[in-house]
């Protein structure tokens, strides 16, 4: 939309458009109607926690492209895990992964996730959720921009598509 | 106001900024190793606090004594000191933040 009197409205390209809709029909293909995300903080600093919660705001608005966060693992496609995982919490990361419906899809999101981080390997921590779960896509970031989120859940979304072809045919 | 409550209402768009923006300039990314300026000091190894910045030794470095600077980004936390205290100016920081990866070994960046 043209802008008129200095206000300027957001205008998404046609790219933009394009790779939206692409995103929205392959989620459908792939999972029936919508991703549903169980975000897990494994003792994180709340830092990714922050940037993961600004998905859900008019600016990024995932909801728009059917993905969208649930309250428990039980109704997930996909953990979000931030923070390396703490000795406190390892149970809880581990029976979350349990509880979550197949196919399973698993983000380390922030640097402590992908590798331990500030904090790394000790008594305390287990130095990332790779230790713990097999992770589909790491993303590294100290907090990750919730642009590169996004596009972390893209690559998950490709790694599904390869995954799930034995079963289709 | 009432203009703008009109305009949402007729374009259905609340948001003013378009959808992906670059970074801001001081946003510190992903770092730009040159690995040909590096005098290999190994202050960025030694001011590193988590440990991400190694110095590793690798065929071929001839200026910095056989060695070459192994970023992991499993541990570096973007705090920008590497690239301030390099005398060679071998380390900066590039406002790239789109680091997702699947291997887990692509999350090691050598200096090339």
């Amino acid at each position: 939309m043209a802008a008129e009197g200095g206000l300027k409205v957001a205008e998404l390209s046609e790219q933009e458009q394009v790779q939206g809709e692409e995103l929205r029909r392959r989620i459908r293909d792939l999972l029936g109607r919508s991703l549903h995300i169980r975000h897990v903080d494994s003792g994180s600093c709340n830092g990714c926690d922050f940037e993961m919660s600004t998905l859900t705001n008019p600016v990024y608005d995932v909801q728009r492209f059917g993905i969208d966060f649930v309250a428990s693992p039980r109704h997930a496609d996909m953990l979000m895990v931030t923070g390396g995982v703490t000795r406190h919490l390892e149970q809880a990361v581990q029976k979350t992964y349990d509880a979550t419906a197949e196919p399973k899809l698993v983000l380390a999101v922030g640097t402590c996730a992908c590798g331990g981080g500030i904090v790394g390997q000790s008594y305390a921590s287990r130095g990332g959720v790779d230790q713990l779960l097999p992770v589909t896509v790491y993303i590294p970031g100290c907090p990750p921009r919730p642009q590169a989120l996004i596009e972390g859940i893209l690559m998950a979304i490709d790694r599904c598509d390869h995954q799930r072809m034995p079963d289709k045919e | 106001m009432f203009e703008i409550i009109r305009r949402i209402w007729k374009t259905g768009v609340v948001t003013q900024q378009p959808l992906v923006l670059a970074a801001p300039p001081r946003y510190r990314g992903k770092l730009i190793i040159d690995q040909a300026d590096c005098s290999g000091c190994g202050r960025c190894e030694s001011i590193c606090p988590t440990g991400a910045i190694r110095l590793q030794p690798a065929p071929g470095g001839h200026k910095t004594g056989g060695q070459k600077i192994v970023v992991s980004y499993g541990k570096c936390v973007f705090c920008g000191l590497c690239s301030e205290v390099c005398s060679g100016g071998a380390i900066s920081q590039s406002q790239d933040y789109r680091m997702a990866t699947r291997q887990k070994n692509e999350l090691l960046q050598y200096g090339g």
